[in-house]
């Protein structure tokens, strides 16, 4: 079954980025910051068109659909910064999440969100901002899983987390990655996103300089370059 | 349609509207929003029509009377709008307009609603020469040091704070320079037309005087004068359409003219929000004046390494003792103890939440100091607002960049020496260096990580003893940190003393001398960096499974 | 009746209309960070065509409330579309200059299809004050200000803090960037706040033509003022507070009027407004940002 595929190319930002996703797949792109990945994001969750390149979801042209008509398709993105809504309650976000569900369902979705996070149970009735960093990442995770969308899009997630929480939230994607929900994730952070993807890819400069299995990437000296930001 | 301009009524209040709209500027360019321009202009007019007609003063003393007048009034207005920000500051001034305009109303010793009549007359020529001095005075204000503090309040009041300057006092000053400048106007306009009455300074006018500033740009000086004279000029032409032999479908003496202005207004708004002259409009204009000033510039300038500002020694730069901290209910430091020398880098590490900003928060001044102590080389720093201490050699920077947008590289970091008083200077051209960014660039344009640089310049100029740098490594890349790692380490080498706060791990336990490990606002590990890689209170807190790596 | 309770009858007409006139301009502040100088423009317009058409066609005295909040309510909309949406969500102060000039427009158009300046007036006489409510005399017209009133600020408290879409108003307030990732166009809430807070306007002026027997096309300006004043005495973003400042604003003006301060009583709101902000900066029951 056909996942996503973006063919991208905008002279500002990314070059010709192309990327091909199934169903149940995690892929991850890595690259240093300015290298393009929120860009390719940003472009995938319909906050920026694409001056070149098309996007296909299932088959599907949805290159110039708007934002939220392609969560209603399936897409959910966890922006960086995480995503939640600090003067709501954790219920509320929740809600938010599923905005335009009937109001039995979306029960039943906030139901499974919190069976995925249960420590979200006690705190309901408070305020999002009263929850710590890595809590606050969990949550919209959580808000974006209500949406049952068929594909997760994360941007940064362990930014400015410590490193022993951003461990605690592998853990939970790689539990989701179980449960068959499709992830891409752009991430700084090479060893941890390299453990948890199927498919890697490395974007340096805007441009896509290598796709491949995590150990054929890991080995791969363009990684080491896009990194360290030697220029071509 | 030139023939408006042999209406001397029409160039009279043309330079009017020009000289009321530079008293405005001055106020609005440390982001004051004043809606009480009119009350001011009204005083002057008042005051200066009092000394004309009770005590036949002759024109200069007038002036000097109005202006006095004027900025006696907006010293309590000031200090009011000291207290308060932003829309509540628009509000609180309007309320000023009205509150002066009913109390002259009512003050029979000034005519009441009457008002005063029988001034001398002034003309087209008195205002235009004051017009001339004012643009000149304003133009030097507005490029002296003093300028530079105004503009940089304007950007990010804070931040400018944290550099060092005064923005108390800067803001009151500006109030009372602008509404004396405004004052000296409303004299002038009592003059032309011999008499003067309370309804003729309303609220109208305070909101006509914010049009010309907003419409026409307010970052340049260019700007409020364009836009009162575009606007003034417009309504006029409106008004006169009819002699232009118009089809008479469209009444131009009717309301039309007003909703026609009102369109444009909203066009102009749409179109460029930052009004007509934007900075970067008036900077390409200036282009070839400012490459001249460059090359001037650049041949003055050698980047040497500068000397060492501190000796390393035993003796303590920053003393923390039993810093405590609550937000409401919620504690977020706990009796927090630590020591910094000189030429030393101390690394704060901790969870999110752990307290790490609120620390340097409460040593930079910008949190009120609860409990415990803080001494700067033997010093107390616990009562002294956050511009003082910038000033006594504490510098810091900000989580989130907190640079002068529409500063130049240049200009962000010539304030920072403003703050080093009589300490050592480091030379501009190495502090330049440090930015890694042409001293000429808008800091706006450029990307987060100069901006960060910049802010580094900029916290370093004021040559401190202590630099608290909270999470200067977000968004770098790995060469980035690497080269952020350099400048540390080089300011260390000249003696000063550096508190790392920092989520790139290997960044803190890289170059620190020492780590403070801070977790739900208590300090739970102190040491050397390889003793709290081992340390398995801190793996539990925060480090995880990193930092076994390397 | 006793004079003070004539005094606090009609401080609370008066504070009813000040609050629904504060709640317009909170609304649009709160949820979207924005200033509307348009709004006292709006209540004048709402108002005056209500009147005019009631007069013309002979509409009752409900139909031409009807027509005042639908005519509010599309001119909060107009506002949205030609005023704020050309100058985008993170401009305010430009938005707010763009609003004026919409205010402009909507002022000198009323007065040149008027054709003057003169006021307009209720097709039927308001009823002579004829019910007893404990020390209070007063007519059904006003009892049903006071109902009207109390009743709409409730529900539009309740709306904000409970309903779905009250929700997404809030946060809207707090993050328009992470809406649309909702699956939420931010679109669609800004209209639906534009339109609810013009229809208030349009109500409020309905209430104030039934309490004065007319609408002047020149109100706007003054009207307009005034409800910021309130909302910035309130507190800026904040819906009760808004309206406990209307309503004291009401008494206080009624209570200085009873007492005779001349030509100050155009500068009581100001005056409220200064004492208020020197002891509290951030109005009665605004928080600091």
């Amino acid at each position: 079954m056909q996942g996503l595929v973006v063919r991208y190319g905008r002279l500002v930002a990314v070059r010709g980025v192309s990327l091909t996703m199934a169903s149940g797949e995690t892929h991850v792109i890595l690259g240093r910051n300015g290298a393009g990945k929120s860009s390719v994001l940003g472009a995938i969750a319909g906050l920026a068109r694409p001056a070149e390149g098309r996007i296909r979801w299932h088959g599907e042209d949805i290159t110039a659909w708007p934002a939220h008509r392609r969560v209603a398709a399936g897409i959910a993105l966890v922006p960086e910064g995480r995503g939640v809504f600090v003067t709501l309650t954790v219920a509320e976000n929740l809600r938010l999440g599923g905005f335009g569900l009937p109001a039995a369902t979306r029960r039943e979705r906030v139901e499974e969100a919190l069976a995925l996070f249960p420590f979200l149970r006690e705190r309901l009735a408070a305020p999002a901002g009263t929850l710590s960093g890595g809590q606050q990442q969990m949550l919209g995770v959580a808000r974006a899983l209500i949406g049952r969308p068929r594909l997760l899009v994360l941007d940064e997630p362990s930014l400015g987390l410590a490193p022993v929480i951003v461990d605690e939230f592998y853990g939970q994607l790689a539990r989701l990655r179980e449960r068959g929900v499709t992830i891409l994730l752009v991430e700084q952070h090479v060893e941890r996103a390299l453990r948890l993807a199927d498919v890697a890819h490395v974007l340096n400069l805007g441009e896509l300089v290598v796709s491949g299995t995590p150990d054929e990437v890991a080995r791969d000296p363009r990684l080491e370059i896009a990194y360290l930001g030697v220029k071509p | 349609m030139i023939d408006v301009f042999q209406n001397d009524a029409f160039r009279f209040f043309l330079l009017f509207n020009m000289l009321v709209a530079l008293g405005m500027y001055v106020v609005y360019s440390t982001g004051q929003l004043s809606l009480g321009q009119a009350g001011f202009a009204a005083v002057g007019a008042y005051a200066g029509s009092y000394v004309d007609v009770k005590l036949g003063w002759p024109l200069v003393p007038v002036l000097l009377a109005a202006a006095a007048a004027a900025a006696l009034v907006a010293i309590p207005v000031a200090f009011g709008a000291n207290r308060v920000r932003g829309l509540y500051l628009v509000m609180g001034t309007l309320a000023v307009t009205e509150v002066v305009r009913v109390s002259l109303s009512n003050l029979d010793a000034v005519g009441g609603i009457q008002g005063i009549h029988g001034m001398e007359p002034s003309g087209v020529l008195e205002m235009a020469v004051v017009l001339a001095l004012a643009i000149g005075g304003v133009a030097w204000l507005m490029a002296s040091p003093l300028g530079l503090e105004m503009r940089a309040i304007f950007d990010d009041e804070d931040a400018a704070a944290a550099a060092g300057v005064s923005t108390r006092t800067v803001k009151i000053i500006a109030v009372v320079a602008g509404a004396a400048l405004t004052g000296i106007a409303g004299a002038l306009f009592a003059r032309y037309l011999s008499f003067i009455r309370p309804d003729l300074f309303g609220i109208g006018l305070s909101f006509s005087i914010a049009l010309y500033v907003l419409i026409g740009g307010v970052h340049s000086l260019a700007g409020p004068l364009v836009g009162a004279f575009l606007i003034t000029y417009l309504l006029e032409v409106l008004n006169r359409m009819q002699q232009f032999g118009l089809p008479p479908v469209l009444d131009f003496a009717s309301p039309w003219r007003f909703a026609i202005y009102g369109g444009l207004v909203m066009a102009v708004m749409a179109v460029r929000p930052e009004g007509l002259l934007t900075r970067g409009a008036v900077r390409s204009l200036l282009a070839p004046l400012r490459r001249r000033v460059r090359r001037l510039r650049a041949s003055a300038h050698a980047a040497a390494t500068p000397a060492r500002l501190w000796t390393a020694g035993d003796s303590a730069a920053l003393e923390v003792v039993g810093v405590g901290h609550r937000f409401g209910g919620l504690v977020a430091l706990e009796d927090v103890a630590f020591t910094i020398r000189p030429a030393e880098i101390v690394a704060l590490l901790g969870a999110n939440g752990a307290g790490k900003t609120t620390l340097i928060n409460v040593v930079a001044g910008r949190l009120p100091l609860q409990r415990g102590s803080l001494r700067l080389s033997g010093a107390s720093l616990g009562l002294l607002p956050a511009h003082r201490r910038t000033r006594l050699g504490v510098s810091r920077t900000f989580q989130s960049v907190r640079v002068f947008g529409h500063l130049t590289v240049g200009e962000n970091v010539r304030l920072g020496l403003r703050a080093a008083r009589d300490r050592a200077r480091l030379p501009l051209g190495w502090l330049i260096e440090l930015t890694g960014a042409p001293p000429e660039a808008l800091a706006r344009d450029l990307t987060l990580v100069s901006q960060r640089r910049v802010e580094i310049a900029r916290a370093v100029a004021s040559s401190p003893s202590v630099l608290l740098l909270d999470e200067p490594s977000a968004g770098m890349n790995e060469r980035e940190r690497g080269e952020l790692a350099q400048i540390i380490r080089s300011l260390r080498d000249l003696g000063i003393a550096v508190v790392l706060v920092d989520h790139n791990v290997d960044l803190a336990l890289g170059i620190a001398d020492r780590i403070v490990v801070l977790d739900f606002g208590l300090v739970i590990a102190e040491g050397v960096p390889d003793a709290i890689r081992r340390d398995e209170r801190v793996r539990a807190a925060y480090l995880g499974t990193m930092g076994r790596s390397a | 009746m006793t004079e003070l309770a004539q005094t606090l009858l009609n401080g609370l007409l008066l504070g009813a209309n000040y609050a629904l006139l504060a709640l317009s301009y909170t609304l649009v502040f709160g949820v979207l960070r924005l200033l509307t100088l348009a709004h006292g423009q709006i209540f004048m317009a709402a108002g005056l065509v209500a009147l005019v058409a009631a007069d013309r066609q002979g509409l009752p005295l409900i139909v031409t409330g009807l027509v005042a909040i639908v005519v509010g309510a599309s001119l909060g909309v107009a506002t949205d579309l030609f005023a704020f949406r050309p100058v985008g969500l993170g401009r305010p102060i430009a938005a707010a200059v763009a609003t004026i000039g919409f205010a402009l427009v909507i002022e000198n158009t009323a007065l040149q299809l008027r054709g003057s300046s003169t006021a307009v007036a209720l097709r039927e006489p308001l009823p002579a004050p004829d019910l007893v409510l404990g020390p209070f005399l007063l007519s059904t017209v006003q009892l049903f200000i006071l109902a009207i009133a109390a009743v709409v600020m409730v529900a539009t408290n309740a709306f904000v803090d409970r309903s779905r879409w009250g929700m997404a108003m809030r946060a809207l307030a707090e993050s328009p960037r992470l809406l649309p990732l909702l699956g939420i166009p931010v679109g669609r809430i800004t209209v639906l706040t534009l339109a609810i807070s013009g229809a208030l306007a349009g109500l409020a002026s309905f209430l104030v033509a039934l309490r004065n027997g007319s609408v002047s096309p020149l109100a706007g300006t003054d009207i307009g003022l005034v409800g910021l004043a309130i909302m910035t005495i309130g507190g800026l973003g904040s819906l009760p507070g808004a309206m406990v400042a209307g309503i004291g604003l009401g008494i206080v003006e009624a209570f200085a009027s009873s007492i005779g301060v001349g030509t100050f009583q155009s500068a009581v709101p100001w005056l409220l407004l200064v004492l208020i902000l020197l002891v509290r900066p951030h109005g009665i029951l605004g928080k600091p940002e």
